[in-house]
């Protein structure tokens, strides 16, 4: 009993080390999970998918409005689909569930974003009404997809050097086995 | 018969003296040009001195002067006119649409008499573009908001806009085609020889809208739907993967260093 007392506190309550000290708001955030360019980017795709998606909403009229609809489609899902990469990454809820599966999620996620987001700015550009908020939404839309793709680049090459990281570790002693020992 | 040659003689006549006119008018005449309610001044530019001076509105005396005397000056000018002796500069003020006229100064000192004539011209009013679809293209007109008709002749229209076309249309009117860029600013500047007066207008505003009020809801619905499932997905899919992982590591049996 007394032992439970002692070790409960280091057992039990085990946050995440960095959080240390900080409280409130700034404590419940987790920055470490993600590099740091892959935060500026994550945060980048966020801005620049709601910037396009309000730009998108000012239009108030549409000649042929089914590339404006795809536009608003993917620039809000892309919107919110930033912020759920974000949530899962810099809160507690990462620590409740597989790192590998969100990650793998993310990578096929922010490429389906990134191609679709890239068709949506394409079509919008052969069918908007050449207004001020209509140039802005695609401007905004192209640049967010670029960047959704850039983190998608981004995160292929992660993988291809993690990958190569492990290999070394095995093809070294299969080498040796296939060797003569004397050679 | 003497009537037909009694109106053809008149019609001589008319004919030279119109021409006369507009030879005078074009040639011997200086032409000024001053704005209805403001001041004119007609400049001799004769360096002899005078010792009389007589300024005309066609035949009717404007002012006289003659050395050693008082200025004298007639109706319709009479305390709205000043003369400098020492130049002949003529000075009218409170300018009316009447006073436009040809203007004669007359002195013993000049060979000849130095003719003036006078365009007093009202300020031009505020302007404004309609458009209107005239087949394929869209046309702009450029007109004033009252009726205006003080030489018409004297306007002169400038159109800027980022197309090329505007640069070259010196006319009331202007045309684009349905391609042409509809948020671009049109400008229509007349001007005549004293005032000037603007307007501008965006192509787009002035054509009835082909668009259709747009939906907002139901697509960022579908969005919300659509990420909802995905992060469901994804969260009950990572979840449970780690639930099992953990799962098996319990099986697996109590890993060193971990006390619980």
């Amino acid at each position: 009993m007394e032992n439970g007392e002692v070790y409960r506190p280091t057992t039990e309550e085990d946050p995440d080390p960095v959080r240390g000290p900080r409280s409130g708001l700034a404590a419940f955030f987790f920055k470490g999970r993600l590099r740091w360019y892959r935060q500026v980017l994550k945060v980048l795709q966020l801005l620049l998918s709601l910037l396009a998606f309000i730009c998108e909403e000012i239009v108030s009229q549409c000649t042929l409005c089914g590339g404006l609809y795809f536009f608003e489609f993917v620039s809000c899902s892309a919107f919110l689909l930033s912020v759920l990469m974000l949530v899962v990454y810099c809160t507690p809820v990462y620590g409740k569930i597989d790192g590998n599966k969100v990650k793998s999620s993310d990578f096929y996620i922010t490429l389906g974003t990134g191609c679709v987001f890239l068709l949506a700015s394409i079509i919008f550009v052969s069918t908007h009404d050449r207004t001020t908020a209509e140039y802005a939404a695609i401007v905004f839309g192209f640049i967010a997809s670029f960047l959704f793709l850039l983190d998608f680049v981004v995160m292929f090459i992660e993988r291809r050097q993690e990958s190569q990281r492990r290999k070394p570790e095995n093809t070294p002693r299969t080498e040796q086995l296939t060797q003569p020992l004397n050679a | 018969m003497v009537l037909g040659s009694g109106t053809g003689w008149a019609l001589g006549v008319l004919l030279v003296y119109l021409l006369l006119r507009l030879d005078s008018i074009s040639c011997n005449f200086q032409q000024v040009y001053a704005t209805v309610n403001d001041s004119v001044t007609f400049h001799p530019a004769s360096h002899t001195p005078f010792q009389e001076i007589l300024w005309k509105k066609q035949k009717n005396k404007v002012i006289e002067w003659e050395e050693n005397s008082e200025f004298k000056a007639f109706p319709p000018f009479k305390d709205r006119v000043h003369l400098d002796p020492v130049s002949g500069n003529l000075t009218i003020f409170n300018l009316t649409s009447s006073d436009e006229d040809e203007y004669e100064m007359e002195s013993p000192s000049l060979t000849g008499t130095i003719k003036f004539y006078l365009f007093v011209i009202e300020p031009i009013p505020p302007l404004t573009l309609t458009c209107s679809l005239t087949g394929q293209n869209i046309m702009v007109q450029c007109e004033t908001v009252e009726h205006y008709d003080s030489h018409p002749d004297l306007l002169t229209y400038a159109w800027d806009c980022p197309s090329e076309q505007c640069k070259n249309n010196s006319g009331p009117e202007m045309y684009f085609d349905m391609e042409s860029d509809r948020s671009q600013k049109i400008q229509c500047v007349v001007s005549n020889k004293v005032s000037k007066s603007t307007s501008s207008i965006i192509l787009e505003t002035c054509l009835p809208s082909t668009g259709v009020p747009r939906d907002r809801l139901p697509m960022i619905l579908l969005s919300i739907a659509y990420v909802g499932l995905i992060a469901a997905t994804v969260l009950l899919h990572s979840f449970f993967e780690r639930y099992r992982r953990d799962l098996r590591t319990r099986e697996a049996g109590p890993q060193p260093g971990r006390r619980r």
